[in-house]
């Protein structure tokens, strides 16, 4: 039997397949998300998890592009602060097994936190009264977050360094920055509706109003 | 073969073609060889540059006499007479020797280059002999000869391939010639007679009753020849046998003369039958360019004369026996036809030339045939000329002249070819030309730190024009889809932005990394404590934390690029430097040979941006959030190890922080 357990594929190789991987888990995601029943939240939350995780470690040759930014400002618009902040700590507390952690893990839940409360505040800039996904805002805002988003885990380099590092690292990153903030146009581009589609099939509608109701005589 | 293709090239110098041998498709008026322009200089700084450059392929070798405070003073360091190897195209410097055992202050014995051996020969004016292979600059062997007052002053010359003799190296020294094999092992050797010395004293083919109706092979008649100050002419076959002698005192009935170029094989007047040794020669009242006939007796007897001025350059050597010869008036070039116009020399130019004229075949080739003169006044400069034959007489034209930015006087002549040159003065200053298209690939890397040259970039990504058009054009187009209002166009516009942007990416991080300096934590070079042996080296240092350091907290150890230790001391850091290193181009070299020396555990990732440094010895990445950076030359490093470039005395200090 062969193994191929030794086979090198390189930088390149490694990448087509990675990139091959994630598509087909999208694909795969998405045909299995339409047949389940409408209203479960958890499903939906759980699927933004699934490709914000295996995304993040797929796409890790790729320097700092990743869906999570893009997932978690539609998480936030559609589902509110609440589950964004759930679905930030369990996306980087997840892929961080894999990639390592330390210190910067807390810097990007709460940067990741962030951006779901940026999406949650911009909800109804982003999405109209239709439930539809203004696709043009979402890449505006994914793109700046990008930068935001980097600018904030970079604190967590003051741990080490002095205060006055943090400019030129910041200066000197920001090819970084531009490829994260590229990468979200991308998937904002890509996976905006369809997530978007996906999240608003999962809204649990729960009426608060029970008292003070008007009875029909 | 090599020596049967050198002895067709010898018999394509003096063969009788018809005039359309040296014809040409256009009118030379209507033809110009552009000089290409200047791509990168450099300030050598290493005394006089007497001899061309070579360029073979990407590498370009350039002999310097060496700079020194004064006359009689030790070498500057780092100055000294040696050899520099740059890559041609990009001016980085692959590796450099240093010959501090000259003392002369110049270096006119040129280098030569045997292919098969990859090998650079070099004679000094030492007495000493080296061969270096060519890509590295390790010294294979030296060897040395006698020397009186200025060693080794001619041009050696190889005979390889040969089916009749084994190769060999040959070379006139001060006192005599010397053949050696190519491991350096000694074949012959033979005194010039009279206690007669040489100088400037080159190698040349000839050929001596050679007989037409026998196969042309080197046993027809090939010997090699010099000459010495004493007017002697010698000859030896290539395997050192049959040393023959002859004196042109006796020969041409006066006295005084000095061989001081290369013989060569040359056609005689009026003997279509036979070849004729022909050579340049200083007598008292100047030079003059004769042509001697081999007798059966073994005799010479001269055959031609012609008159040049004083001081006589080392003639060129072109197809069809064109002789072009220089001297303090003016550039002659004569010809052997049996034709009216080849009865009085034809001027080229005007003098002082005393140094090398050199032939610049290349791509261009229908204009004539390409050299260089150099000029040797004190703000010299190099004139490149066609020459053709006009059907009754030699045609010449100037086709540019090439002035140094820095001047000096010049005796070297330009290396190269006709698309590809390069030259120094005596200012050791080193220009090197060519079209961007002429260079294998269009890098754009800027040599750091050294004012003295520069690269000129035909693109700004580095990639060829046409694929830098195409980027741009996915750039665009990218764009304008992310604009419009389809989504599958928004798509299509973002996956083409991302994918220049990748594509991009390495050579944009490079370039805005370069082009913003870390400034919050530069640390000055902490060099008080280095050896003397350190000086003008590469030198590495390792700084650990106490927890990880296996010696006395505080130490720091200085090793040489051996690994022994030269010195230690105690102050604020645990360290250990390797000094002494040499010809590394970038961090990620310097320091696996530095962690190799100390040894040290080295691992790094390859990442998309570059090496990323992981272990060095017991600082393990990420213990105790801890990392490897480092700084080179004082100034924090922002680059990945294998991007970021250093310099020959450049100081890199990692630390585990």
């Amino acid at each position: 039997m062969l193994g191929a357990h030794d086979v090198e594929l390189g930088m390149t190789g490694t990448l087509i397949v990675n990139v091959a991987i994630f598509a087909l888990l999208i694909t795969g995601l998405w045909r299995f998300e339409r047949r389940l029943e409408s209203g479960q939240i958890l499903v939906g939350l759980a699927l933004i998890a699934v490709i914000g995780i295996t995304g993040r470690i797929i796409l890790e040759p790729l320097p700092n592009i990743s869906p999570v930014t893009i997932l978690l400002l539609l998480a936030g618009a559609h589902y509110g602060i609440r589950h964004g902040l759930l679905l930030a700590t369990v996306i980087v507390v997840c892929s961080n097994l894999i990639l390592g952690h330390g210190i910067w893990t807390l810097y990007q839940i709460v940067a990741w936190s962030l951006v779901a409360c940026a999406g949650a505040y911009l909800s109804t800039w982003l999405i109209d009264s239709d439930g539809k996904l203004n696709i043009n805002r979402l890449i505006v805002v994914g793109f700046a977050s990008g930068f935001a988003f980097d600018w904030f885990v970079s604190l967590s380099v003051l741990h080490t360094q002095p205060i006055s590092y943090l400019a030129p690292y910041l200066v000197q990153g920001f090819v970084y920055d531009l490829v994260h903030a590229i990468g979200n146009l991308a998937f904002a581009a890509w996976l905006g509706v369809p997530i978007s589609d996906m999240l608003k099939r999962h809204y649990s509608f729960k009426l608060e109003a029970t008292n003070n109701v008007p009875h029909a005589f | 073969m090599r020596s049967a293709r050198v002895l067709v090239f010898a018999i394509l110098l003096f063969a009788i073609f018809s005039s359309s041998a040296l014809g040409h498709d256009v009118e030379p008026q209507d033809v110009t060889w552009e000089l290409p322009p200047v791509q990168w200089t450099k300030d050598l700084d290493s005394g006089y540059v007497s001899t061309s450059p070579l360029v073979i392929d990407d590498l370009l070798i350039v002999k310097v006499g060496g700079s020194s405070q004064n006359p009689s003073g030790p070498w500057e360091d780092g100055k000294g007479p040696g050899i520099y190897a740059f890559n041609t195209y990009s001016g980085e410097q692959i590796w450099r020797y240093e010959h501090n055992q000259s003392r002369s202050g110049f270096e006119i014995s040129p280098p030569v280059y045997i292919e098969h051996y990859e090998m650079l020969i070099n004679g000094w004016t030492s007495g000493y002999i080296t061969a270096h292979n060519i890509e590295t600059g390790e010294l294979l062997w030296s060897h040395e000869t006698e020397r009186i007052s200025w060693g080794i002053t001619g041009k050696p010359l190889s005979i390889i391939g040969d089916q009749f003799y084994h190769d060999s190296i040959h070379l006139a020294t001060e006192t005599g010639v010397i053949g050696l094999t190519p491991n350096g092992t000694v074949m012959f050797e033979h005194s010039f007679p009279d206690n007669a010395t040489g100088y400037r004293n080159g190698l040349g083919m000839i050929l001596l009753d050679y007989n037409f109706s026998l196969p042309f092979t080197s046993q027809n008649g090939m010997f090699i020849a010099t000459g010495d100050e004493k007017g002697g002419i010698h000859a030896w076959k290539a395997d050192g046998a049959g040393f023959t002698s002859w004196d042109l005192d006796d020969l041409l009935g006066l006295s005084g003369w000095k061989v001081r170029t290369p013989p060569f094989i040359t056609s005689l007047l009026d003997e279509p039958e036979t070849f004729g040794l022909g050579v340049v020669v200083q007598g008292q009242n100047g030079g003059e360019f004769i042509t001697l006939e081999y007798q059966e007796n073994g005799s010479l007897e001269l055959n031609a004369m012609v008159s040049l001025g004083i001081a006589p350059a080392i003639p060129l050597l072109l197809p069809a026996g064109v002789v072009v010869t220089g001297d303090l008036s003016s550039v002659l070039a004569h010809c052997s036809f049996n034709s009216p116009g080849c009865e009085n020399a034809t001027l080229v130019d005007s003098g002082p030339v005393s140094g090398e004229i050199t032939s610049l075949f290349g791509e261009y080739n229908s204009g004539g045939m390409s050299f260089a003169i150099p000029h040797n006044t004190e703000e010299g400069y190099w004139t490149g000329h066609l020459i053709w034959w006009n059907e009754t007489k030699l045609g010449t034209s100037l086709q540019w002249d090439w002035h140094p930015e820095k001047p000096g006087w010049i005796t070297a002549g330009v290396g190269g070819t006709s698309e590809v040159m390069a030259a120094a003065n005596d200012a050791s200053w080193l220009e090197v030309r060519f079209e961007n298209t002429s260079a294998p690939e269009n890098n754009s890397t800027e040599i750091g730190g050294d004012n003295s040259s520069y690269v000129s970039n035909s693109t700004v990504t580095g990639l060829s024009m046409v694929n830098e058009l195409f980027l741009v054009v996915i750039l665009m187009v990218s764009m304008g889809a992310l604009f419009t209002g389809t989504s599958n166009a928004k798509r299509a516009g973002s996956i083409g932005i991302l994918l220049v942007l990748l594509l991009l990416l390495p050579t944009l991080n490079v370039a805005w990394v370069s082009s913003v300096s870390n400034e919050g934590e530069d640390k000055s070079v902490d060099s008080g404590q280095f050896p003397s042996e350190y000086a003008n080296t590469q030198v590495v240092c390792f700084e650990f934390p106490d927890d990880v350091w296996d010696g006395e907290p505080g130490l720091s150890l200085f090793l040489n690029e051996n690994g022994e230790e030269i010195s230690r001391s105690l102050g604020n850091q645990s360290r250990t430097c390797v000094g002494g290193l040499q010809g590394h181009q970038n961090i990620h070299t310097v320091s696996i040979e530095a962690t190799n020396v100390a040894g040290y555990n080295y691992t790094w990732d390859e990442q998309p941006l570059g090496l990323f440094v992981k272990d060095i010895g017991l600082g393990i990445a990420g213990d105790g959030d801890r990392w490897w950076l480092y700084w080179v030359d004082g100034k924090h490093g922002a680059l990945a190890a294998d991007l970021q470039p250093v310099t020959n005395a450049s100081v890199i200090e990692w630390r585990f922080l």
